[in-house]
């Protein structure tokens, strides 16, 4: 049955069809093929940006709301490694690298004469002190997890750190990249939540509560000539409309983060400003409560795969933009494998797969959405429509962020749900039975195991493969599409990140053209 | 009048407790937890529960809400759970923009609201009469978002008048902080404007068809006269009540117009307080919005006396 899903031809319906040429249309129109460089970077200027939502805190060790490592990852806190606008490793405070083949040590050699934005040098007590907090449970620092297997962490010099494993961990080295790794100086403490001190291209000035942060070029930057930007302003609005308005007015020169497809219709219209759109890591699931009837029957939820028009759904939640995909990874991420073509659109598939496992003539779900994602509410709305076409029954019901974090998120307690997982490389969650997918399944932990003690490059590629086919054989959740990345700019700014990575608005290389 | 001020004292009292211990009731039954929203949806559990205990969420509801009511007694609002800064000087921050930003609503409510009102009832089934019911209706109609956005790509995208939302602090520029209150304060106090307009209108015409005012034009009391010193006089005690109320309203209307126009005011800050469950936040704002209405009631009450030499309290 699963090789035949494999080798089932992708079977488009026509209207499939016309609406992926209507998404290429559209695609086309706004002429996205926007230079990247157009000249010598210039150095100097304020740029002002706007994000939809204000962090709780600034600190990444303190919070993975993306509203704070978009402001703060790279522009002001850097981690010993960096994950660079492709998606590649490249070093960050650490100037080079050791792993030993089994995965079990790891050796930074660390940048020299680098100051943190107080003035205090960067040296190796900086990062144990870091990371001694970060791999304690108890801390409340955001995911021990990704610091667990650290046994030891050794500093002969001020400018190596030796990293002693419990057990073998290829994906250490990703982790440390993430926003959760950022080193602050030794000692600082709570501060850092409102006052971030790091070693970034640029140092933090002031956070104005319910109005935007301000950072301003750090000269002692250790990468010569850069920033360009004498300083940059986060600025908060909420409201899409009021984004666009604002960039329009010239208040503000570009507007980042959640960027939606309407917003970037309306400003490639207006005369002097461009839109640069790429891929993400944003995953967009309907994810499924895999501890409840009917769905923890593994034909249940493989109809509701067949069910789904991911295109359709792509064109109605985001203009076409984006791109599908068929497992818990995205193009944006370094061992993405297509999946996509084991549950084609086929609504007479998923209306046999439900008289296999019982339900000829369906059943009823909820489906809850998070209010404040348009795009996860739209989703959600098409593709209860298609379920009903093949029997399935959907109640939808709007909820409140507060409250999908803490009764769907938190307690599970839900049939269906749409939400975007922007975090990269978290496949991680699927060997999780507590997470909220409730998927139990001891072939997931083994892959997930053995990715972990795998040490080469292709090795960890092909058991990243099978963990992708793995979750999509038992259809776990359906994967939808990849959310598209967009900046909407005045067309005189250069330097932006062409792909996302890494959920952050990293200006070290933004420029006005003069 | 001392019974009657210790009796408003006592019941000022225990309407901002009550206010307050409904807040905390609401938050408290409602889903939420703060400090997993502080954490965002990839923090561990294990992390989770250590952000819990560093904000005493892990006591019983019961030993938080006591804690704060003594506090409170003290004049102390307590910190805020997300920003971890205390509330009371967060609001005060807030106060800045909101109270300016009410004021010139209500002023810029009065300023139309009345003499259009006053016009509208000497000529009343005029075309002008008309005009200014009309005026009236569409007013109250329009949705205080919508005027905002409309005002935004008018003034500041078209015509760039003004600045398209976001606020220049008082210390740094008063021209630049007035001048980025203007689009708001249009947006948030015409449609007051407009049920004033009528309120006013409605008021005048009862005191038109007076007796008084009959005898007043009839022993020849130029018209402008009887309008300032009879009409408006008595119609003001209606007036007053509903500029009263009609601040209550703004303060509401408040937290819309300023996430349209991205003003860092109270609006915005109860509203980010909500969504994060930051349940010291929202008590604290809901005693601060408890006291001004209170404030405001018992301010209207006074001028009642004043106005109406008739009225006195005991």
């Amino acid at each position: 049955m699963d090789v035949g899903n494999l080798r089932h031809p992708h079977r488009r319906s026509r209207l499939g069809r016309v609406i992926a040429v209507l998404a290429m249309a559209a695609a086309l129109s706004l002429g996205l093929l926007v230079p990247a460089m157009a000249q010598q970077p210039s150095r100097g200027g304020h740029l002002t940006i706007a994000q939809s939502a204000e962090p709780p805190v600034l600190d990444p060790s303190a919070t993975t709301a993306t509203a704070a490592t978009s402001i703060v990852h790279h522009n002001v806190l850097e981690g010993l490694v960096k994950v660079d606008g492709n998606g590649n490793l490249v070093p960050g405070l650490a100037e080079s690298w050791t792993v030993s083949p089994d995965a079990t040590e790891y050796v930074f050699r660390l940048r020299q004469g680098v100051r943190f934005h107080n003035g205090q040098p960067f040296t190796s007590a900086d990062v144990k002190a870091k990371f001694e907090v970060a791999r304690d449970p108890n801390s409340g620092h955001t995911n021990y997890l990704y610091y667990e297997n650290i046994a030891a962490i050794e500093t002969p010099d001020d400018y190596t750190v030796i990293f002693r494993m419990s057990e073998p961990d290829a994906e250490f080295l990703y982790n440390l990249a993430r926003p959760d790794s950022v080193i602050p100086p030794a000692g600082y403490g709570e501060a850092q939540r409102t006052h971030p001190i790091g070693t970034g291209p640029f140092r933090f000035v002031e956070w104005v509560r319910g109005s935007h942060v301000r950072l301003e070029r750090f000269d002692g930057y250790y990468r010569p000539g850069l920033p360009y930007l004498d300083g940059v302003t986060f600025r908060f609005i909420a409201d899409p409309n009021a984004q666009v308005a604002a960039l329009l007015a010239g208040d503000i020169d570009a507007i980042g983060g959640a960027v939606t497809a309407e917003q970037a219709f309306r400003v490639q219209q207006a005369p002097g400003f461009k839109v640069i759109e790429g891929p993400s890591t944003s995953t967009v699931v309907l994810a499924m409560n895999n501890s409840r009837a009917p769905l923890n029957d593994v034909r249940v939820r493989r109809a509701i795969n067949h069910a789904v028009n991911k295109e359709e759904v792509m064109v109605g939640a985001e203009f076409g933009f984006g791109q599908v995909i068929g497992s818990h990874m995205t193009p944006a991420e370094p061992y993405y494998a297509d999946m996509t073509e084991m549950y084609p659109y086929d609504p007479a598939r998923a209306r046999a797969f439900l008289a296999e496992a019982g339900y000829p003539n369906g059943f009823r779900l909820t489906l809850s959405l998070p209010n404040s994602y348009t795009y996860a509410v739209r989703a959600g709305e098409i593709m209860a429509e298609h379920l009903s076409r093949v029997g399935i029954q959907v109640d939808i019901e709007l909820v409140e962020w507060a409250t999908w974090l803490s009764r769907i998120f938190g307690q599970a307690d839900y049939d269906l749900t749409v939400i975007g997982h922007a975090e990269p490389m978290d496949i991680n969650i699927y060997a999780n039975p507590n997470y909220y997918f409730r998927y139990d399944s001891p072939e997931a932990r083994a892959l997930l195991a053995e990715a972990r003690s795998t040490g080469s490059e292709e090795g960890r590629r092909d058991v990243y493969r099978r963990l992708q086919e793995h979750i999509a054989r038992d259809a776990v959740n359906v994967w939808v599409y990849a959310r598209p990345y967009f900046i909407l700019s005045r067309t005189d700014l250069y330097g932006w990140w062409e792909k996302l990575p890494m959920v952050i608005t990293d200006v070290t290389e933004v420029y006005f053209a003069r | 009048m001392q019974v009657y001020l210790i009796r408003r004292a006592i019941t000022f009292a225990v309407t901002v407790w009550l206010a307050a211990s409904l807040a905390f009731v609401t938050l408290l039954i409602i889903p939420g937890n703060p400090a997993q929203i502080i954490l965002g949806i990839d923090a561990s559990p294990s992390a989770v529960a250590a952000v819990e205990r560093a904000l005493g969420l892990d006591e019983p509801p019961m030993v938080r809400y006591l804690r704060w009511l003594g506090d409170l007694a003290r004049l102390d609002l307590g910190t805020s759970l997300v920003y971890g800064v205390p509330v009371g000087s967060l609001i005060a921050e807030r106060l800045r923009v909101t109270l300016p930003l009410t004021i010139m609503a209500l002023v810029l409510a009065t300023v139309l609201g009345v003499p259009l009102g006053l016009f509208a009832a000497r000529r009343r089934g005029s075309w002008a009469d008309l005009a200014a019911t009309a005026f009236a209706q569409i007013g109250i109609a329009t949705p205080s978002f919508w005027l905002g956005i409309f005002l935004i790509l008018v003034f500041a995208v078209n015509l760039r008048w003004l600045p398209a939302g976001g606020f220049t602090p008082w210390s740094q520029n008063p021209g630049k902080a007035f001048l980025s209150l203007v689009l708001p304060a249009f947006a948030l106090g015409l449609a007051r404007a407009a049920s004033l307009t009528r309120i006013v209108r409605s008021a005048a015409l009862e005191v038109l068809s007076a007796d008084y005012i009959r005898t007043a034009r009839a022993k020849g009391v130029p018209e402008g006269v009887v309008i300032r010193r009879h009409v408006l006089r008595n119609a003001l005690i209606a007036v007053a009540t509903v500029i009263s109320l009609e601040t209550a309203q703004l303060l509401a209307g408040a937290i819309i117009v300023e996430n349209v126009f991205t003003l860092p005011g109270l609006g915005t800050l109860v509203l980010n307080a909500v969504s994060n469950r930051d349940f010291p936040l929202v008590q604290g704002i809901v005693v601060c919005i408890a006291c001004v209405i209170l404030v405001l009631s018992l301010v209207t009450d006074i001028l009642y006396a004043y106005l109406d030499p008739r009225i006195r309290y005991s």
